[in-house]
C-alpha cells in the first residue's frame, strides 16, 4: 500500500460516491489508484469545473464534495471554486498534487505554493509530509469541512508522499467540538423580545438550509405567524408561495420585503450574516428594530450589526425553544397589504420574451423535484425573484463570491448527486462562456441537464449599472459577436433550440422540461431589459429604483 | 486603537501565516511581532502589537475560527483606550 491508497481508503470510509478531477504529472499516482476505487471519477474539462461541480454536488446532496487536480496550473484553476465554497459555506475537500518534497521551494516545473495561496479561502488546509498521516488527514479534512459552519479544506499532496509505502491506516483522534453556550437568560430574553414586539420580522439566510433546519424553521414560522424575508441564499427556506413570505430583501429585493425590514421593531436573523447585498446602507438597515441573531458561527454575531440577543449554536433547538403562538394581526395585515400592492407584474409590452414571466411560468410547470442552478448576472436575480422554490437546497447560486461560470458545473454536480431530479441551469450569454467546456462533461456522462440560456448579447448586469451609474458609458459589455449557441451545444452532442417570440414561450418550456437527455434552450431577450427594483450601492434599502422598462413591480 | 495580542497556538504548518493573514485582512495593522516555539509541547507563543479602528473582539472571534477546533480563547481583556489585550490558548485536551 502506498500513500495514494491511503487516500482512497479514507475517501471510501467517508462514503464518497464520486470525485471530480483532472489529472496531471504530480497527481498521477492518485489518479492511478482511482481506477480501483469504490467510487466514480468524473473527468471534467477544466479544474475550475471540478471545484464548482464538487460545490454543486455538496449543496444538492448535503454530502461533502471532493475534487482533485495536479500541481501548478491544475491547483490554481481550482481556486475560484474553493473561494466560492468558502464564501457560501459549502463543504468540499480538495486534493492537489504537488512536486516532490525535495523539489518544493525550488520553483520546479508546475510548482506553486497552493497552500500559501489558499490560506484566505479555505476553512483549513494541510500539506502532507508523511504518507502515514494521509488516512487521518483526509478523514480530518472531511470532519472540518462539514462541522460547524461548513467550508472547503485543501490537502496539498507532494508526489513522493503519494507513492511512499504505508503499513497502517490510522485515524486521528476525534476533533474536539466547541460547545455552544446559550444561556437560559439569552433564550428567555429572546422570548420576551418576541412577545413584546409589535412588528416582528424573520430574516432568513442560507444557514437554515445548510443546517438542515428547514422543518424546524417552518414550524417556527407557521406557529408564530411572523412574516419572513429571505436573502438570496435563504430562498426556499420557506416556500415562495407561502402566505407569510414577503420575498427576497436587499438590492434586488421585493418592495414588500424591504418595507417590512425598514418598519419592523424586531428582526429575528436566522442563519443570516447581514451581508451588504441584503442590508444596503448598514447604518440605515432595519433602523427601528432590535435584533435577535441566531447563527452557528460566533464571528458573525455582531460583525455587522450588534444584536440585543445572540443565540450562537445549532439553529434547530433554538428555533424550537422560541416557537410559540403569537397574535400580531395588525402588523401581519400591513405586510400583506405591501405584498399585494407590490406584487410582480408580468404583463410586459411587445412580442418578445420577458425573462421574469418565462421563469415564473417555468417554475409553475416543473416537477416538484427540480433543482435550479444559476450563473451570475441579471438572469440570476430574475431567477431568485420569479422562480418559485420549495426548498433551499434546490436553488444553487453563487451568493457570496458571485462566480460567473458557476451554473453549468454546479448543475453537473447536482445531477450526479440527484439522478432522478430535473436539473435546470439558468445562465446568461456572458456566464455560459466561462465554463462552456463542461458541456463536454455533460455529454460524456449523458447527464440530462437542461440549460436555459438568456441571451441579451451583453454583460447585462454590468450594462445596467453603466446605464444607471456611469452615464450610459458602455465599456466592454458588448457580446454581439456571441457564437451560435445552438450550434455550439450540438457540437458537444447536446441538442439545442432557439426562441425569441412570446408565442414560443410554452413550446420552449415544454422542450426544456420534457426533452429526453441534455438540451440547451437559447432564449433571445431584449438587451435593454433591466432588473428591478434596484437599491443603488451605498443607499438604504428604502431607496428602491424602478425604471421605465417593462420589468416593474406594480 | 493600539492593541497587544497574545496568541498561544499549536505549532502546525502555516499557523503563523494564518494568524498574520487574519490580522491584515480584517483590518488590524501589525507594528511588532514576537514568536517563540515550545517544541516539547508543540506550541507557539505569538505576541503582536499594532493598531486598528475596529474592535478587538471581532478579531478574536476570527482568530478563534482558525483551523476550527485547534485554538480557543479563554478570555479577552479590552476596553482600555490605549491598549487592548487579547489572549488565545490552544485547545489542550
Amino acid at each position: 500500500m502506498i500513500g495514494a491508497d491511503a487516500i482512497i481508503k479514507a475517501l471510501e470510509h467517508e462514503g464518497t460516491d464520486l470525485v471530480f478531477g483532472y489529472p496531471g504529472g504530480a497527481i498521477m499516482p492518485l489518479f492511478d489508484r482511482l481506477l480501483d476505487a469504490g467510487f466514480k471519477t468524473i473527468l471534467v474539462r477544466h479544474e475550475q469545473g471540478a471545484s464548482l461541480a464538487a460545490d454543486g454536488y455538496a449543496r444538492a446532496t448535503g454530502k461533502v464534495g471532493v475534487c482533485m487536480a495536479t500541481s501548478g496550473p491544475g491547483a490554481t484553476n481550482l481556486v475560484t471554486g474553493i473561494a466560492n465554497a468558502a464564501l457560501d459555506s459549502v463543504p468540499i475537500v480538495c486534493i492537489t498534487g504537488q512536486v516532490a518534497t525535495p523539489m518544493m521551494g525550488t520553483d520546479a516545473f508546475q510548482e506553486v505554493d497552493i497552500f500559501g495561496m489558499c490560506l484566505g479561502v479555505v476553512k483549513h488546509s494541510f500539506v502532507a509530509r508523511d504518507a502515514h498521516e494521509l488516512y487521518g488527514m483526509v478523514r480530518r479534512a472531511f470532519e472540518i469541512a462539514r462541522s460547524g459552519r461548513p467550508g472547503p479544506v485543501l490537502i496539498d499532496l507532494p508526489k513522493d508522499i503519494s507513492i511512499q509505502p504505508v503499513e497502517t491506516l490510522e485515524a486521528w483522534p476525534p476533533m474536539v467540538k466547541r460547545q455552544a453556550t446559550i444561556t437560559e437568560t439569552a433564550l428567555s430574553r429572546a422570548h420576551e423580545l418576541i412577545q413584546e414586539a409589535q412588528r416582528p420580522l424573520i430574516y432568513v439566510g442560507g444557514g437554515v438550509g445548510i443546517a438542515g433546519a428547514v422543518r424546524g424553521f417552518r414550524n417556527f414560522v407557521n406557529t408564530t405567524r411572523i412574516p419572513v424575508v429571505a436573502t438570496l441564499k435563504g430562498l426556499g427556506s420557506i416556500e415562495t408561495e407561502h402566505p407569510l413570505f414577503l420575498g427576497m430583501l436587499g438590492m434586488h429585493g421585493m418592495k414588500a420585503a424591504n418595507f417590512a425590514v425598514q418598519n419592523c421593531d424586531l428582526l429575528i436573523a436566522v442563519g443570516a450574516r447581514f451581508d451588504d447585498r441584503a442590508t444596503g446602507k448598514l447604518q440605515e438597515f432595519a433602523p427601528l428594530a432590535k435584533v435577535i441573531h441566531m447563527d452557528i458561527d460566533p464571528a458573525e454575531i455582531g460583525k455587522n450589526r450588534a444584536p440585543e440577543v445572540s443565540l450562537c449554536g445549532a439553529l434547530e433547538p433554538n428555533l424550537k425553544a422560541l416557537t410559540m403562538p403569537l397574535e400580531k394581526v395588525e402588523w401581519l395585515e400591513q405586510c400583506l397589504v405591501w405584498k399585494d400592492e407590490h406584487r410582480w407584474n408580468y404583463e410586459a409590452p411587445g412580442e418578445g420574451i420577458y425573462a421574469p414571466r418565462f421563469l415564473q411560468l417555468l417554475s409553475r410547470l416543473v416537477p416538484r423535484r427540480t433543482i435550479v442552478t444559476a450563473d451570475v448576472g441579471q438572469h440570476q436575480m430574475w431567477l431568485a425573484q420569479h422562480f418559485a422554490l420549495q426548498n433551499p437546497n434546490d436553488h444553487l447560486t453563487s451568493g457570496g463570491l458571485g462566480t460567473m461560470g458557476y451554473g453549468v458545473p454546479a448543475a453537473i454536480g447536482a445531477q450526479l448527486g440527484n439522478p432522478d431530479a430535473l436539473v435546470i441551469c439558468c445562465s446568461g450569454d456572458g456566464s455560459i462562456m466561462m465554463n462552456i467546456q463542461e458541456l463536454a462533461t455533460i455529454n460524456r456522462y449523458s447527464l440530462p441537464v437542461k440549460i436555459l440560456l438568456f441571451d441579451n448579447q451583453r454583460l447585462g448586469m454590468v450594462r445596467q449599472w453603466q446605464e444607471l451609474f456611469f452615464h450610459e458609458r458602455y465599456s466592454a459589455v458588448d457580446l454581439s459577436d456571441n457564437p451560435d449557441f445552438v450550434a455550439l451545444a450540438r457540437s458537444f452532442g447536446i441538442d439545442g433550440m432557439m426562441i425569441q417570440d412570446r408565442m414560443d414561450e410554452m413550446p420552449g418550456i415544454d422542450y426544456l422540461i420534457n426533452h429526453p437527455g441534455p438540451c440547451l434552450l437559447h432564449v433571445r431577450i431584449d438587451p435593454q431589459e433591466n432588473v428591478w427594483p434596484l437599491v443603488p450601492p451605498g443607499k438604504s434599502n428604502i431607496h428602491m429604483m424602478e425604471g421605465s422598462s417593462c420589468a416593474l413591480s406594480r | 486603537v493600539l492593541y497587544h495580542a497574545e496568541i498561544l497556538a499549536r505549532d502546525e504548518e502555516g499557523v503563523m501565516e494564518r494568524i498574520l493573514r487574519v490580522f491584515r485582512h480584517r483590518g488590524y495593522s501589525t507594528r511588532s511581532l514576537r514568536a517563540t516555539c515550545d517544541q516539547e509541547q508543540n506550541l507557539i507563543h505569538i505576541e503582536i502589537e499594532g493598531d486598528s479602528e475596529r474592535p478587538l473582539s471581532q478579531l478574536s472571534l476570527q482568530i478563534e475560527k482558525l483551523c476550527a477546533a485547534e485554538i480557543r480563547k479563554p478570555g479577552i481583556e479590552s476596553g482600555d483606550e490605549e491598549a487592548s489585550v487579547c489572549k488565545f490558548q490552544p485547545r489542550i485536551e
